[in-house]
């Protein structure tokens, strides 16, 4: 019986061992299993290429290769060239670094590598072509990559934003094709509590503080406004707007860049925050919760207003509770302003370029090729194919425009994403209707065009990087004064400090380096605008 | 026959120690080890000069140090409680129920606990029958230590208990027997004959231990912490993380990392000869 059992346990040990190590085998060679069997028709051998990029958490529970879906087959087919996949483990963006690096280290480059080298990889772009691990596509891209090359000559913002500091271009971009896309995430209220309390939806920070304080003692709500504690950072420039600031870096009105959690504008706002905290109109854990426990406060009714996406807070939201709470409504709504009348100052805003793309490595065993696959992306066909997928499944063409399927609005990520690239990021540019294709609630819809509505596009910093030497510094006192102003909003939120010291917090920061630090940004800014 | 083991440690310890010179250059991982630029004891300086040095020492040394005090007595205390129990059944269920914890990712306990702490949660229900006002424990600095140390030592319990009850079931029992001819009751049999017992047993795992004392659960801390509560959740370790890490700052990780080395080596040589003077036992 003994002998049995120790069998039994060695035995599913082994087959373990094994089940792993085969797992890993598909997934270095299941792009190119796919890709010998679609060159036995071809009479001229296709060129191979390595591909690098994270594969999709929709996709990771249905395949262990790119190269298996329809999307992966149909791009080999059209660009005409056969391409092996390669994924880093796991999704979350550290582990994407951390899987970058071990193949910098390694020495050993694949063709094309996706990866959001703008904000991720330390020193950006420059330093990447520098580090001889990017190839400069300076000369290449205007001859070899001809769609690519007539959009950027046609948008010359984005033309800049693409490039290096140097003028060099370095990446197949991801781009949104519009403004709107860009927007979406901002404050979210409760319109049917609005409703039962004859309350017009909040635009100043009156109305605001108003409506929390309703929503406390007249609906006895616990926690009438609650979010996610890590957006406590910079995107809590969606409510600092109203006094003129952002919790981050900005440029002012007089094209000055300043740093906000150092303004006396942020002691305004810290003073009126930590007014709502003391009345419980804040919700007391607002440190600690995580997305889990704000979604259960706002589908059970214990919150009146919150702060997230349209798509995967808002939607989610809306959709959790279409069948169990009818009633239940929320929008979002302008972010607020001081006096009524006012245009927001701050917002949110994503980037028409968010630093992502495809790239060559200065190992690319075929730059012909690698060129051509990564200008499909902005080709007409391209730009379908990526965005609405494969025609009869994911969408159909109705008076000679794309509409998606009912099986396509229906389903969630993990169908999207087998036919489409539109739902996260890669080398193309995104259409505008795939946020309606996609948000099709009227809330949502409603929501992305209040947060339209703002000055942010004047007052947030372009993507911009310190120079080479100066990184080091400037990582070293940046991550002090950061870590330094996380602590102290804390205490001034829940009045641990008094707001009288907020000088001494000021210069506490000085101390540490902020003007160098401002002053390391401003030059960036300035180099950025004479691109 | 032992040169396989010691080719292998060989190899995979000793060798790759030389790897640690990064915490001594500006190691860029595209440029490599030998051409990276050598600065000296640049980080060092970094670290100790910067204005949180003091408290993340503090942290972490404390943290370690309640962890011994209250962490590893406690296994000991539920095996001489167990030790005592006449039931077989009562004996293996109480087993039983608290090993188990111990099988249970550290993720799902921190959310286990995110959620009992927080203001409408379960510990603050129980607090405020108690007569207490429900408060954001995670949100208040001098609970934190409280909180982590209690969360280990109620997953840990069991299965630490496991090597001492082993050691207990080893002692002989007419070492019992002389005891009680001489008239001692359970508890002077306890202080006399079952502690002396298992002391060899003991203090290897404290030289272990102590040993370990600097490289506090990074992972944990992470997983429970917030900035509200950095003054005492803060560690040597978390805060390299996000200073060093998170923006690739391999050199700074590896310096801190070799100063955390250090410590420890002295404190676990130092655990010894303390051991080996005052005792029979000790680690070499």
């Amino acid at each position: 019986m003994k002998k049995m059992l120790i069998l039994l346990l060695l035995l599913s040990l082994l087959t373990g061992l094994i089940g792993c190590r085969g797992e890993k085998l598909s997934e270095e060679t299941g792009g190119s299993q796919q890709s010998d069997s679609v060159t036995d028709n071809g009479a001229t051998e296709r060129p191979k290429l390595t591909y690098w990029f994270g594969l999709s958490s929709f996709l990771r529970d249905q395949v262990t290769n790119f190269g298996e879906t329809p999307l992966g087959l149909q791009i080999q087919e059209n660009a005409g060239v056969d391409i092996e996949f390669i994924h880093p483990a796991g999704d979350s963006d550290d582990e994407i670094k951390n899987s970058l690096n071990l193949l910098i280290a390694s020495g050993k480059f694949p063709d094309i590598i996706e990866y959001k080298f703008f904000d991720h990889y330390q020193g950006g772009p420059e330093r990447a072509l520098a580090d001889g691990f990017l190839m400069d596509l300076t000369e290449l891209i205007p001859e070899q990559a001809p769609d690519l090359f007539t959009y950027l000559k046609n948008n010359p913002d984005i033309d800049k934003a693409v490039k290096t500091d140097s003028g060099k271009y370095y990446t197949f971009p991801f781009l949104r094709g519009s403004e709107i896309q860009t927007v979406f995430f901002g404050p979210i209220v409760r319109t049917d509590y609005l409703e039962k309390l004859g309350l017009d939806e909040p635009e100043t920070i009156e109305d605001w503080y108003g409506m929390l304080k309703a929503f406390k003692e007249e609906l006895d709500i616990p926690a009438p406004l609650t979010y996610e504690s890590w957006m406590n950072n910079e995107t809590l420039g969606v409510m600092m707007g109203a006094y003129k600031t952002a919790n981050d870096f900005f440029i002012d009105d007089t094209g000055v860049v300043k740093y906000g959690p150092a303004t006396d504008e942020y002691k305004e706002f810290l003073t009126e925050f930590n007014k709502w905290y003391r009345e419980g109109l804040l919700d007391v854990d607002i440190a600690s919760l995580d997305r889990k426990q704000v979604e259960a406060k706002v589908v059970n009714g214990d919150a009146g207003a919150s702060i997230g996406y349209s798509g995967s807070r808002l939607g989610s939201w809306l959709r959790a509770t279409e069948e169990s709470n009818p009633e239940f409504n929320m929008v979002g709504v302008t972010y607020p302003v001081l006096n009524k009348g006012e245009k927001p100052f701050y917002g949110h805003r994503s980037r028409m370029y968010p630093g992502y793309g495809a790239a060559l490595t200065t190992q690319c065993s075929n730059v012909e090729a690698a060129m051509r696959l990564l200008n499909y992306g902005y080709t007409n066909e391209g730009h379908m194919l990526f965005d609405y997928g494969t025609e009869g499944i994911t969408y159909d063409m109705k008076d000679g425009k794309p509409y998606y399927t009912d099986k396509y609005s229906d389903s969630d990520n993990r169908f999207r994403d087998l036919y489409v690239r539109t739902t996260s990021c890669g080398p193309f540019i995104q259409g505008p209707f795939h946020n309606f294709g996609y948000e099709y609630l009227p809330q949502q819809k409603e929501s992305i065009e209040k947060w339209n509505y703002s000055n942010v596009g004047q007052h947030m910093l372009p993507f911009v990087a310190p120079l080479e030497d100066e990184i080091d510094e400037y990582a070293m006192l940046f991550n002090q004064i950061n870590s330094y102003r996380e602590e102290m909003f804390y205490k001034f939120l829940f009045g641990q400090e008094s707001l009288d010291n907020f000088q001494e917090y000021v210069s506490n920061m000085e101390q540490m380096g902020l003007q160098k630090v401002i002053q390391i940004k401003q030059d960036a800014v300035d180099r950025y605008n004479n691109r | 026959m032992v040169l396989p083991i010691m080719i292998y440690f060989v190899l995979f310890k000793y060798l790759p120690m030389y790897g640690t010179m990064i915490a001594f250059k500006n190691y860029k991982p595209i440029i490599g080890f030998f051409d990276s630029e050598w600065v000296g004891l640049r980080y060092f300086h970094q670290f100790f000069s910067s204005i949180y040095c003091w408290r993340i020492i503090k942290n972490t040394l404390l943290l370690s140090l309640y962890s011994i005090l209250w962490g590893f007595p406690a296994p000991i205390i539920l095996a001489l409680l167990i030790n005592e129990v006449r039931s077989k059944v009562f004996k293996k269920t109480i087993q039983t129920i608290t090993y188990i914890p111990h099988f249970i990712s550290m993720v799902v306990v921190v959310g286990l606990l995110k959620d009992l702490t927080i203001t409408s949660g379960l510990i603050n229900t129980i607090r405020e029958l108690m007569g207490f006002s429900r408060e954001p424990l995670l949100q208040i600095p001098s609970y934190f230590r409280t909180l982590f140390i209690g969360s280990d030592i109620w997953q840990q319990i069991g299965w630490g208990s496991i090597i001492y009850l082993a050691a207990l079931s080893g002692i002989d029992e007419q070492l019992y027997e002389a005891a009680r001819i001489d008239g001692a009751n359970r508890w002077k049999q306890t202080l006399h004959v079952t502690l002396p017992g298992i002391q060899p047993t003991i203090i290897i795992l404290l030289i272990l231990r102590i040993g370990k004392m600097l490289n506090i659960g990074f992972e944990k801390i992470i997983l429970m912490y917030n900035p509200s509560i950095y003054e005492t959740a803060d560690v040597i370790s978390t805060h390299v993380y996000r200073i060093g890490l998170l923006d690739n700052n391999f050199s700074y990780a590896a310096a801190i990392g070799l100063f955390n080395a250090i410590i420890n080596l002295i404190l676990l040589v130092s655990a010894n000869q303390l051991s080996k003077k005052y005792s029979d036992t000790s680690l070499w």
